[in-house]
């Protein structure tokens, strides 16, 4: 059996602002085996980004770390203190990849400086062997490294996602957090993304949580998935499971909602999860997910939250009626 | 359908000129520019749908404006059933606006963020004296608001853009474009902005309310969907429209290289469909003075001696399934 | 229907103040600007009705440059002596007013007092006391004494005193008059002020000056002479003072019956005190209270208006620029630009130098200056907003470009116009104040700036109680508009908005 690199129990973001509390991130159980790729799918404005921030300790300065604890590698490292957490953890052990890559690279340095400048935060080395290793990541991520030399705004956009690849992998971190890796880029150029994530993830023996909207990217990417709703897991399993035999009604929606090019025959109508996510100011009683539920009864509406009930060893689904076996 | 053309586009040219730096701009005599659209014709027939699907960057956006003649065209014409709109007058253009509509990719930025929703659905009905009284305009706005779902209409009439979800949103522009009952509507990239979930919603809208208007010109870059939604699609790469064809046809047989690559990388929900190959090389270029050849000759990985020569031209190879490539057959 | 369009509408609105009051609660800076502006708004309107004094016209209503009265308690300021008013009334216009006066004669029962319609045209108004010689008075001589006795409190002198009388003659045939103004002391110093021999009938006449301690007349009583302070000679302890109007009568020509009659009126004793009122008194004796609350009302006109104006110049002007472009925009910009490199305040005296010193030019000339900034703003405004898409909606729609200024692009850019009214305002009220400071402003009006003028006119920076209160009221209501502007910014502008 393989080691959770990544252990998260209980995790509890709230932001305080001026119309109330913001629930977005409301008990999340969550682990990353060693050398995995997991996946966080959920519509927009669910919590997916904040779990993500919250993870590397990022957070906004009106998002409070409610509870919670996050164990890497077996060690607790929410315990450290700020100056700590920096200096070990985030960036060496855990990195990020931004969702806009044209906002997180500053658009007056050169990509080679500013990888290098990654490095040198956690490791001492001359500037000299810092830019040696930024060019050696570039080519990791198929970019010329005569392009380093380069500012951000000459590069387009999927270079710049793959710049912000290879500024992720600077400290050769354990766990990269692909957030929304590809949204916003062409069809073309987010395959050969997610090839290359992939063909990292393999080279470098790197975990890899990826969090997106777009349930397709994550069937690429991921071997585990999570599916998360109004600030909660409702679904988690391997990857197959998922896809074949959802058993929430949520996860359902996601997937068959997502059109494919592939039908043989035109569709007349198009799927869809009527309704909006809830506003997590006042997220609704009972299962979040009722009021847009076609199986929602009652219960759903009275009772609190389900807990994860095991549908088998890895699949895991809270749900008061799930969907149950359709094949 | 009837085999009738609404819109008929000829030839159609948009050259965004390059700012250079002040340096270049004394010691070069040449002038730089973008080639957003360049020499499209195709027709639109009565009662279509027709997609327009392409990377970002290719001229989707500024055809589909083009159109509608919200920007001036470099040359071309542009024929709303007889009429060449671009050689309308300004007063002439603004009678002819209520029968061309367009719904815009991003809800929040194309809804007044200080007019209710009873303003941004009544405007286009003032602006063309389509209603007489306050009570009038209410009235069709609320029955465009019962067409779109935003039941009941008086509980949405008086909310601002802000309080309303995104899908919401894009409903109320939907409502804004069809309220007129436009002959023809350039719908840009309507969902993109919307989650997945619950884009379905308002394609489904926008088929149901196909009573409302005549055409669409759907644009988009996700070929899943319009696949689904449109009746025949165009694809377009840098400018030129490389294949068009009714949409099973294209998808089912598909003959240009970049719409075979296009297919292969359209993503699928579906983990046992992992596909590591790409049929396709190098990155789009730059739609900056492109040279006369075929414009996806840097990138196709059967290109022969003659696409770096000559530029293809769109020709019809049977049943209305029309291409741009020295490779067919 | 459409009453219940309208009725949803108004609710609309309201919900919509409501919200904005809601947001605008939470903010403290806010809040406290917005407190002191209506402080300052009670202050214009409900401060000068509270005192009679007008801010330029009233001198000597105290002693003149004198400190405020609660002074007294500060340590070091116990000296301090008010105004004092041995008479509650001058005047003479009913017999109650008389009786306030002791009135001694001798012989008695020779004259008899009463009181009199006629007034002094001079004075107070109707009534005055009248002593008239009774038929068969036999002396030949008589002397009358109007006195009023009162104590003086205080270990120190008063800053000045003042006395004044109106006095008319009749059926002087034969008698001679000799009338004197005398303030005697606990310690029997007789001290006379003023004194006139009348031999014949005259009109009311008042004293050719009025009694004055300031007054050589009054100084050339002592040996000092013009150096003399009478008010620290004669007041130089505590007890009972004693203030008379002495008349003197004589009989020059025996055997014709005498008929002379005295008319007096306006009668009066005042002393003026050290400190004065809430905010002590300027160099004529002005009273800065009623200067500052007058000023209020100044300042703010001032600053309201000037913002008003400069800011719609602003507006429209970036609007036209903004929308039009092209040439429109450069010509405009370019002016805007022309008018911002002239240095400001040198620009606005040689204006108003021009123009004249009236308060209405110094508003014009404000607000004319004052408009560039937010042209510019307003324009970058509009420029962004014209490509937004909505615009473009619009523009799809059929709407023309008036259609899309009105609808479309004043409304956003109406949160620009609040938040920039609210900090024009104290660059309007700094820029009166500068230009008064600097002898510029309206000498018939008192502004703040004036004041600050007066106090270094007349040298008296030093002088905290002038200083402080002007001073203080500009950089505090400036201050309060700027958190105001700030506030709104946040409330309005989405980009400062805090989640």
């Amino acid at each position: 059996m393989r080691v959770n690199v990544l252990e998260v129990s209980d995790l509890r973001v709230y932001y305080h602002t001026v119309k109330g509390v913001v629930k977005a991130v409301d008990g999340v159980e969550f682990f990353v085996e060693e050398g995995s790729s997991v996946g966080l799918a959920g519509e927009s404005g669910c919590g997916k980004t904040t779990f993500g921030l919250a993870l590397l300790k990022l957070l906004p300065s009106n998002g409070k770390l409610e509870s919670g604890s996050v164990y890497f590698n077996g060690r607790d490292v929410y315990a450290l203190d700020e100056k700590e957490f920096r200096e070990k953890v985030r960036w060496k052990q855990i990195s990020i990849i931004f969702q806009g890559s044209m906002n997180a690279l500053n658009p007056v340095f050169k990509v080679e400086n500013q990888i290098a400048e990654s490095i040198l935060l956690h490791e001492k080395m001359p500037a000299k062997e810092a830019i040696q290793i930024a060019r050696d990541l570039l080519k990791k991520v198929d970019i010329d490294p005569v392009m380093g030399r380069h500012y951000p705004h000459e590069f387009s956009g999927g270079m710049r996602q793959r710049a912000m690849i290879a500024m992720a992998l600077a400290c050769n971190p354990k766990l990269v957090i692909a957030d929304e890796p590809t949204t916003a880029l062409d069809v073309i150029v987010q395959k050969q993304l997610m090839n290359l994530l992939r063909r990292l993830k393999k080279e470098m023996n790197l975990s890899l949580i990826v969090i997106s909207h777009d349930i397709s990217v994550l069937a690429e990417l991921c071997d585990y998935l999570n599916i998360m709703y109004a600030g909660r897991i409702v679904e988690w399993g391997g990857i197959n499971e998922i896809f074949e035999n959802s058993q929430h009604y949520y996860t359902h929606g996601l997937i068959s909602t997502f059109p494919t090019v592939y039908d043989e025959q035109r569709k007349q109508k198009f799927e869809f999860i009527p309704g909006a996510p809830p506003n997590l100011l006042d997220p609704p009683l009972g299962c979040r997910f009722h009021p847009r539920c076609p199986a929602a009864t009652e219960e759903c509406r009275k009772e609190p939250p389900p807990p994860m009930e095991q549908i088998s060893r890895t699949h895991f689904v809270a749900c008061h009626h799930p969907r149950g076996w359709e094949r | 359908m009837t085999d009738e053309a609404l819109i008929r586009v000829r030839n159609l040219r948009k050259l965004f000129p390059v700012r250079k730096g002040f340096l270049s701009s004394i010691f070069s005599r040449e002038s730089l520019h973008i080639h957003a659209v360049d020499n499209v014709s195709f027709d639109i027939k009565q009662d279509e749908v027709l997609g327009l699907v392409g990377e970002s960057g290719c001229g989707k956006t500024t055809l589909g404006r083009l159109l509608i003649r919200l920007i001036e065209p470099t040359s071309g014409d542009v024929f709303f059933r007889d009429i060449n709109i671009m050689e309308l007058s300004r007063s002439e253009m603004q009678s002819m606006r209520p029968k061309m509509q367009i719904i815009f990719q991003d809800p929040y930025e194309s809804l007044n963020p200080r007019m209710t929703v009873l303003d941004l659905v009544g405007e286009p009905l003032e602006i063309n004296a389509l209603v007489g009284s306050e009570s009038e305009k209410e009235e069709s706005v609320a029955e465009i608001l019962e067409h779109v779902r935003m039941t009941p209409p008086g509980e949405f009439m008086f909310r601002y853009p802000h309080e309303l979800s995104g899908g919401q949103r894009q409903r109320v522009a939907v409502a804004r474009a069809l309220v007129i009952h436009p002959d023809f509507v350039v719908a840009d990239e309507p969902v993109s902005m919307l989650d997945t979930s619950t884009r379905g919603e308002i394609l489904n809208l926008m088929i149901e309310l196909r009573g409302l208007t005549r055409s669409y010109l759907f644009i988009t870059h996700e070929l899943a969907v319009a696949r689904h939604f449109c009746d025949r699609i165009a694809i377009m790469y840098l400018g030129r429209i490389m294949e068009m064809a009714r949409s099973d046809d294209i998808i089912r047989r598909p003959i240009h290289p970049y719409t075979k690559a296009l297919i292969e990388a359209t993503p699928v929900p579906d983990p046992s469909a992992r596909k590591e190959k790409v049929s396709i090389k190098g990155e789009v270029l730059s739609p900056i003075n492109p040279p006369r050849r075929c414009r996806f000759y840097t990138r196709c990985l059967a290109a022969k001696d003659i696409c770096s020569k000559l530029e293809p031209e769109l020709v019809d190879i049977g049943g209305g399934h029309m291409v741009a490539c020295h490779l067919y057959p | 229907m459409t009453i219940s369009i309208r009725r949803k509408k108004f609710n609309l609105l309201m919900g919509r103040a409501r919200g904005f009051w809601k947001a605008y609660k939470q903010n403290k800076k806010g809040i406290f600007g917005i407190g002191i502006i209506v402080f300052f708004f009670l202050f214009a309107f409900v401060g000068p009705m509270l005192t009679l004094n007008d801010p330029v016209d009233d001198w000597d209503v105290g002693g003149r440059r004198v400190p405020p009265k609660w002074f007294m308690f500060l340590p070091g300021h116990q000296d301090l002596v008010p105004n004092l008013k041995p008479l509650k009334t001058v005047g003479f216009s009913d017999n109650n007013e008389i009786s306030q006066w002791k009135i001694e004669l001798s012989p008695i029962g020779s004259y008899s007092i009463s009181h009199s319609q006629e007034g002094s045209p001079y004075g107070s108004g109707m009534g005055s006391v009248l002593l008239s010689l009774n038929e068969g008075a036999s002396s030949s001589s008589w002397t009358l004494n109007v006195s009023k006795t009162f104590e003086w409190k205080y270990d120190a002198p008063p800053k000045r005193f003042r006395s004044d009388v109106a006095i008319k003659a009749e059926g002087f045939e034969g008698v001679e008059a000799h009338l004197k103004i005398v303030l005697s002391t606990p310690r029997g110093d007789q001290y006379t002020l003023w004194e006139r021999t009348i031999k014949s009938d005259t009109d009311w006449f008042q004293p050719e000056y009025k009694v004055d301690s300031y007054s050589l007349r009054v100084k050339m009583i002592f040996p000092e002479g013009v150096f003399a302070d009478p008010a620290h000679k004669i007041f130089n302890g505590t007890g009972m003072y004693k203030f008379y109007l002495g008349v003197c009568l004589k009989s020059t020509d025996q055997g014709s019956p005498i008929t002379a009659r005295i008319y007096i009126d306006d009668l009066s004793f005042e002393t003026m005190g050290t400190c004065y009122g809430l905010l002590g008194t300027d160099q004529w004796g002005r009273d800065i209270y009623s200067q500052l609350a007058h000023g209020a009302k100044i300042s703010l006109a001032v600053g309201l208006l000037s913002a008003s104006i400069s800011v719609s110049i602003g507006l429209l002007v970036g609007l036209f620029a903004g929308f039009m472009g092209g040439m429109a925009d450069e010509l405009s910009m370019r002016f805007a630009d022309m008018l911002l490199i002239i240095p400001f305040l040198p620009l606005l005296m040689i204006l108003i130098a021009i123009l004249g010193q009236s308060i209405w030019n110094i508003i014009i000339v404000i607000s004319v200056l004052g408009w560039m900034g937010f042209s510019r703003t307003v324009r970058s405004q509009v420029l962004s907003l014209k490509e937004r898409a909505f615009i473009e909606a619009a523009r799809a729609s059929g709407g023309s470009t008036i259609h899309i200024a009105m609808r479309h692009i004043l409304p956003n850019v109406m949160g620009l116009v609040y938040v920039s009214l609210a900090t024009s305002v104290p660059a309007a009220i700094t820029a009166e104040a500068a230009l008064s400071f600097l002898g510029l402003g309206d000498p018939r009006i008192m502004s703040w700036g004036q004041m600050l003028h007066d106090i270094v006119y007349y040298a008296a920076i030093k002088e905290l109680y002038w200083v402080v209160p002007p001073g203080l009221c500009i950089a505090v209501l400036a201050l309060s508009f700027v958190m105001m502007g700030f506030s709104l910014d946040e409330i309005l502008n989405p980009r400062l908005r805090r989640r």
